[in-house]
């Protein structure tokens, strides 16, 4: 189809962009490939078949905002069908006569399949030019008061809008050049829709529809050329960059592991300060963010009021990045730490580590880990943390807890029940461990509850014991305030006392220790058999052990605990136990399981107050005063404190309570 | 000779020099040398007595009229003239933000080795040997210094200060120091008194308490009235404060403050863990509240079950009849 003077010029050009492309491609990866770290290509075709999965059945994105993620596909699989349509065109334009994918079946399908995205593709551009400049939807706007990068706001407007107008001309020329060839060549049932738009040019010359293909032809292809140098500066790399992260992720025992530092001790310094000595699969994130928004809508410290965004976070590495490109790419360092130019130390603080930010990105990016290795910066380099944190981290160190109670009051708890407590001390093995927790030991709310777990494992007749006095905390919350010297201490230490008793199975009485006696101590050698408490004693309900008999009849909503849920998919057993209670309703709040809402007090936040304008746990009340329930269950600690501590403005008859300590009252 | 830098304001010392001063009699006893502290003002001569209760024989005084407030630099030229009179093996100062920097500034002006944030020190003619906290106090250190004088500062809060009275009186050397072009680079330029007068609830004997059940700010008039007559602070708790019955600075636990007074009363308040922790330092903890389940009540020494609405008009009553 192409004349001759139209093939070298567009060979030319093609060679011109391609050159100009590679710069700014070869730029970004150098750039990534300044982080620390390596990707990680393990398991690579399972992973690749992830990525192929969560790319075509775009699962990733229509898991929320299902309205716009379904017009998101559409623009998604044109594109993808689209990387077929262009090289059967350029070689339909290249070689004279030549029919991609021939005129029989095949080829009919091919062109139906084009006919249809293109429509469908033109349809949901269309959709996201009216959503974000005409409806200016409050999705994607970030809250004044945020830390953006100065050219961001700006630079997101016109970014959509050159890639809105790029897919809008690329596949609308497409569409009319297959039109005009429609009104050139005769009928093809297999393309109705540019067949009734070729109806439009029934009176047009052979002359004209040449030209219009000829047009049409450059600015399908042509417009690919020249876009071409300006995606690695465009967030709508997120198309190849996705894909990429999907597939070299870390991988994780949980949402929210942490990896493990090395702490050598001449380092002079630890974590990252500089947007170069972050982890390469966090840089690749920012290169993989569309900007979407959602993790800000489901973070909790946003709603909350505090300056944090996670989505302000990787808008603002992405544009560190862009105007600092070439020579981040050349080795230079970047201009400004990454808490003036990408995330306010106050910020960094706010963060729950409630990790829904991670669990709803649909590019498969982790926020969360950046805030946690900016606090490892903060409070191993710098020293620099609010004095409830430093408190609570001496605390924890001293005295092996974060209140700073005195060890001897450990056990404290046991006195008042009927029944003795075994302590592993005095009886060296036992089937069960309770790990009774920090919590459960020290605060006199959640001491109730421990001592339900108790009574109710003493019911069950299960051979148990406590570690008493010898517990210590599992370094949790020091850990995730940053304080990884803490962390790793507190394994060393508890190490050696878990592995001078026998039994099968820890059980906790906490998310957090579950969470992290599961996933976190495994990479120091402790290998631990753990249940978190509502685990154990659904399997002890299940197994008629304990049977529920007393009818509370209480309409009950359960607050799904993060580290329990999000970090270890376990939203069954708590609700399980809760429906063998008679005379129990269980109603569900909007936001529940995999979409909970945090509680506020988890990654240390329980021990310290960022500015906010509304309380955390207040908004999780009054979400669940919403389904009326006489009390909201969770089955954490740190939950319970923080719904107990809440203003309770609007939420004063509202019962928080633990799920042992229903079951243990319906006993 | 020891030189120990006396941290003050106006006359007015700081606790961490006391306790820095346990470290500089040790060293003095140990090398066999003398001990003498730095004082620098005029005000300084308030507080010689205070440091021949803490056995300091000897306080060079350095004076001069620009001297009145804090002056990094000039600290440090001042110490530097000592050091320059006298044979000086080391020079200690508290491990504060002014003891530190003064040090540093002494350090760079001599080039002399500087280790922060001691917690013990053993010296022989070759070296100095220190064990000194890292990465906030999660990390002891083992340091080796060598030089001809060292200079270090002493973690503060960590060992106790102890009296030791002297025999006779301070002997006071007093100097002008001359000073450099650079020595008041940088100085206090204004001071701004940073609340209104009053007694700080961390430093109260008497504390009254309010929380979820005080109900609202102007509930708080009678704990008001109640810490008046006690000359006692009011605080609340977090439901208080997050409510904005109370101003944040003065919320009472795990985030806020910690305090340890002879007496906590506690209106109205749960005693949840984040409050129990900032007052777990109280003496004897009173605790009204209208529910006996309540966790306080299990902490509390004594307890009255009943609506602090009631009972602390009841207490302010007594006491007024009592103070007449």
């Amino acid at each position: 189809m192409l004349t001759l003077t139209e093939k070298i010029l567009f060979v030319s050009l093609a060679l011109i962009s391609g050159a100009w492309s590679f710069v700014g491609f070869q730029r970004m990866t150098e750039v990534i490939h300044r982080g620390e770290g390596e990707f990680n290509f393990g398991q690579l075709p399972r992973k690749a078949f992830e990525a192929l999965f969560k790319t075509l059945s775009q699962k990733t994105v229509l898991n929320a905002r299902l309205g716009t993620s379904l017009f998101h596909a559409l623009v998604a699989w044109a594109f993808l069908y689209y990387f077929l349509v262009n090289a059967g065109d350029l070689l339909e334009g290249f070689l004279p006569g030549f029919r991609f994918l021939g005129t029989g079946l095949v080829g009919g399908l091919y062109r139906l399949g084009a006919d249809l995205l293109s429509a469908a593709a033109l349809v949901g551009v269309l959709y996201f030019l009216l959503r974000r400049f005409l409806a200016d939807a409050p999705a994607l706007q970030i809250r004044e008061g945020i830390l953006l990068h100065p050219q961001a706001r700006k630079g997101m407007r016109r970014d959509s809008l050159i890639v809105i107008l790029f897919i809008f001309l690329h596949v609308g020329a497409r569409f009319l050049g297959a039109s005009f060839r429609i009104a050139a060549e005769g009928p093809d049932p297999w393309q109705p829709l540019a067949g009734a738009v070729a109806g439009l040019w029934a009176e047009a010359g052979p002359g004209a529809l040449a030209v219009g293909e000829h047009a049409a032809f450059w600015l399908a292809l042509g417009l690919i050329l020249a876009f071409l140098p300006y995606f690695p500066y465009s967030k709508h790399l997120h198309l190849m960059a996705a894909p990429v992260n999907f597939l070299t992720r870390p991988e994780r025992r949980s949402l929210g592991e942490m990896r493990a530092m090395e702490l050598e001790f001449n380092a002079e310094k630890f974590g990252p300060s500089h947007l170069e000595e972050l982890e390469k699969p966090l840089l690749l994130d920012s290169f993989a963010c569309i900007m979407c928004s959602r993790c800000q809508q489901v973070c909790p410290a946003y709603e909350a009021g505090t300056i944090l965004s996670p989505a302000a976070l990787e808008i603002n590495k992405r544009y560190e990045i862009k105007v600092q490109m070439k020579a981040l790419a050349e080795g230079e360092p970047s201009r400004t730490p990454l808490t003036e130019s990408v995330l306010l130390e106050e910020a960094v603080r706010a963060c729950t580590t409630c990790a829904a930010c991670v669990e709803i990105c649909p590019v498969g990016n982790e926020p969360l880990q950046d805030i946690l290795e900016m606090r490892r910066y903060l409070t191993l380099t710098e020293v620099s943390m609010p004095t409830d944190q430093s408190n609570t981290l001496r605390s924890i160190e001293r005295r092996g807890n974060p209140w700073g109670f005195s060890p001897a009051d450990r056990t404290r708890w046991t006195e008042d029940l009927d029944q003795p407590v075994p302590v592993m001390a005095e009886k060296k093995s036992a089937d069960v461990l309770f790990w009774v927790g920090c919590s459960g030991s020290y605060d006199p709310r959640n001491q109730k509850i421990t001592q339900s777990i108790t009574r109710l494992l003493q019911r069950a007749g299960v051979d148990f014991a406590i570690l008493g006095q010898e517990e210590s905390c599992n370094g949790d919350p020091a850990r995730r305030m940053g304080e990884e010297f803490s962390f790793q201490m507190a394994v060393e230490a508890n190490a050696e006392i878990l592995a001078s008793y026998e039994f099968e199975t820890v059980i906790t009485g906490c998310p957090h220790c579950f969470n992290v006696f599961k996933n976190e101590y495994a990479d120091f050698g402790v290998d631990l058999k753990v249940l978190h408490h509502s685990q154990y004693l659904a399997q002890l309900v299940d197994n008629g052990k304990l049977k529920p008999r007393k009818d509370l009849n209480q309409i009950i909503t359960y607050h799904d605990s993060c580290y329990l849920g999000r970090y270890n998919e376990e939203y069954d057993a708590p609700r399980e136990i809760l429906r063998g209670i008679p005379g129990v309703e269980v109603r569900e709040m909007p936001r529940s399981r995999a979409r909970g809402l945090c509680c506020g007090g988890g990654g240390g936040g329980v021990f310290y107050d960022v500015p906010h304008e509304k309380d955390i746990p207040e908004i999780r009340l009054e979400e669940a005063e919403g389904v009326d329930p006489d009390v909201v269950a969770s089955a954490c600690p740190f939950c319970l404190t923080m719904f107990e501590g809440a203003e309770r403005k609007e939420t004063a008859d509202v019962l928080t309570k633990d799920i042992a300590e229903l079951l243990d009252e319906s006993m | 000779m020891i030189i120990a830098i006396i941290e003050h304001d106006r006359g007015t010392l700081h606790n961490a020099s006391l306790e820095m001063l346990t470290v500089a009699r040790a060293l003095a006893a140990d090398r066999d040398t003398s001990l003498a502290a730095l004082l620098i003002g005029e005000s300084g001569r308030e507080i010689v007595k205070t440091l021949g209760a803490y056995g300091v024989p000897v306080a060079y005084l350095a004076v001069d009229d620009s001297l009145e407030d804090y002056a990094p630099r000039a600290w440090a030229e001042s110490a530097l003239a000592v050091m320059d009179q006298e044979n000086v093996e080391v020079v200690l100062a508290a491990g504060t933000d002014r003891g530190h920097e003064v040090l540093a500034h002494v350090a760079s002006l001599a080039d002399l080795p500087l280790a922060a944030n001691c917690l013990e020190v053993k010296l022989d003619d070759e070296r100095c040997r220190v064990t000194r906290q890292r990465w906030g106090g999660s990390l002891l250190e083992e340091a080796e210094l060598r030089g001809e004088t060292y200079l270090l500062s002493i973690a503060p809060h960590l060992i106790p200060a102890e009296e030791t009275p002297l025999d006779g009186e301070v002997e006071i050397r007093e100097f002008q120091p001359s000073f450099s072009d650079r020595a008041f680079r940088v100085q206090v330029t204004g001071r701004e008194q940073d609340e209104k007068a009053g007694i700080s609830l961390t430093d109260a004997r008497v504390v009254i308490g309010g929380g979820r059940g005080v109900g609202g700010a102007e509930g708080f008039t009678a704990l008001e009235e109640l810490a008046d007559l006690l000359d006692g602070a009011v605080g609340g708790s977090r439901v208080a404060t997050n409510n904005g019955w109370r101003p944040h600075k003065d919320q009472i636990g795990q985030t806020g403050n910690r305090i340890a007074p002879d007496l906590y009363i506690a209106c109205g308040i749960s005693g949840a863990i984040q409050h129990m922790v900032g007052c777990q330092g109280a003496k004897n903890i009173l605790a009204i509240n209208t529910d006996p389940q309540a966790p306080i009540m299990e902490k509390a020494d004594y307890v009255v079950v009943g609506d602090l609405h009631e009972v602390v008009p009841a207490i302010v009553d007594e006491v007024k009849q009592r103070k007449r």
